[in-house]
């Protein structure tokens, strides 16, 4: 072993946690080279000396202090969620308002195309109490109310029945033509023209009582709003892409 | 490691004060030990043993149960001396004198026993090489054990250990203190 060596074994032997005065090979080293040898005792007078070192006694009551520290420590809790700022609030509730609107636009246009048809003859009442004959028929008019509805398509059917054989008599082209409105304008704003773009004619159609049923019609007092939206809607309608669209899936 | 460590976490975790009480009693003398080394001042010591508890408690939920106990604890111990120290370094104010003054004295009374030279020795070490030192030989963790407690790696760990070694060993000389005890080590 040379005196390189004897240092970095001396370590690996103390990492062992060996005793270095056990070991053969640095045994044999020390005892033919001094200065290696008062190395290894230096090793040994720093651990002798460092195993002989006073640690003062933990106070007995530090458990009852943890405790007490620990216990007097307020809880972790999670601050307040910060309120939305007005830009943000605003962006969000003008959102709202635009669904909002545009699904009562929707419905609105809905209702004028869906042609419904004739309900199945009411049966004759079997009961003949007046008030339990009155709630069966009431019940029998909201029945046939929600299947009316499963009825109404989605303003895009309208595009979607655009695709049609007949193109010659189609009356809203004829009708986009003279008005010079976009194709796609004509066909919502009049859904109730019968004709190869597959819309089936406006008719009331009648209940169990022999009145006609129509879906529920928007109240008055949003009409002027429907129509201004209605307005901004067909701006867009004549400006975005969304005719082009529809002229294209026409001929297509 | 044992599992009456884990059922103690585990009864700490649940709330149970007596289990925090025992386990602050079964680890005290360990933290303590590991502090006052690192700060050689009694009252900074039990104040980080107490500070380091109560963020072990706080944190108990984060101990991986897979590995020991102790090193975790310790490595939460060693953390809050090494902040401490670091404050110390950066406010030289009295309590930084006082200790000053009080190891000059130490020095300057000549160290009548080895204990007291070593003690001194390792004051002069960086705080990384002391504390990673006080863990191998003090409370006999392995490298593996270190190096997971301080987040650091093994090699570095065993080098910090290394130059500790003989950082203390050329201070010790420098005092011709392992001159002097050499001989005796040889005889005994």
């Amino acid at each position: 072993m040379k005196c390189d060596e004897f240092e970095t074994h001396l370590d690996e032997i103390l990492d062992e946690r060996r005793r270095p005065e056990w070991d053969a090979q640095l045994r044999e080293h020390s005892a033919c080279c001094p200065r290696c040898r008062d190395l290894a005792s230096a090793y040994g007078v720093l651990l002798e000396g460092f195993r002989s070192m006073k640690t003062p006694e933990c106070p007995a009551d530090m458990s009852t202090r943890v405790l007490e520290s620990h216990l007097s420590r307020p809880r972790l809790t999670f601050p307040a969620r910060a309120a939305l700022p007005a830009a943000a609030a605003a962006a969000l509730f003008s959102t709202a308002a635009a669904i909002l609107v545009a699904v009562f636009l929707t419905r609105d246009a809905q209702h004028e195309q869906v042609a419904l048809v004739a309900p199945p003859v009411a049966q004759a009442p079997i009961a003949q109490d007046p008030v339990a004959q009155a709630k069966v028929k009431q019940i029998e008019q909201i029945k046939f109310e929600l299947e009316q509805w499963k009825k109404v398509p989605l303003v895009g059917a309208v595009f979607a029945s655009a695709a049609d054989n007949d193109k010659s008599t189609d009356p809203y082209e004829e009708l986009a033509k003279g008005t010079g409105r976009s194709l796609a304008n004509v066909v919502l704003r009049m859904p109730g023209i019968a004709g190869p773009r597959g819309v089936r004619p406006l008719q009331p159609s009648y209940g169990p009582e022999g009145v006609g049923v129509w879906p529920t019609q928007m109240s008055d007092e949003l009409r002027p709003v429907t129509a201004s939206v209605t307005e901004t809607f067909d701006l867009i309608l004549d400006t975005l892409p969304i005719t082009f669209w529809a002229s294209n899936t026409r001929d297509s | 490691m044992s599992d009456d460590v884990r059922e103690l976490v585990d009864r700490c975790l649940r709330g149970d004060q007596s289990a925090m009480l025992q386990l602050v009693d079964t680890y005290r003398g360990q933290v303590f030990g590991l502090c006052y080394r690192m700060l050689r001042h009694r009252q900074d010591a039990e104040d980080v043993t107490q500070e380091s508890f109560v963020r072990a408690l706080k944190s108990l939920h984060r101990w991986d149960s897979e590995r020991e106990f102790l090193p975790w604890l310790l490595a939460i111990a060693g953390n809050r001396c090494r902040t401490l120290l670091s404050t110390r370094k950066r406010q030289p104010a009295a309590t930084s004198l006082v200790e000053q003054v009080s190891d000059k004295t130490l020095e300057h009374a000549a160290a009548k026993n080895l204990a007291e030279e070593v003690e001194l020795a390792l004051e002069t070490l960086r705080d990384e090489y002391r504390q990673a030192f006080l863990l191998f030989h003090q409370h006999e963790l392995s490298y593996q054990e270190i190096s997971e407690a301080l987040d650091c790696p093994l090699g570095t760990v065993k080098t910090w250990v290394h130059r500790a070694r003989r950082e203390l060993i050329a201070r010790l000389a420098q005092r011709g203190v392992v001159q002097e005890i050499k001989n005796e080590v040889r005889r005994v």
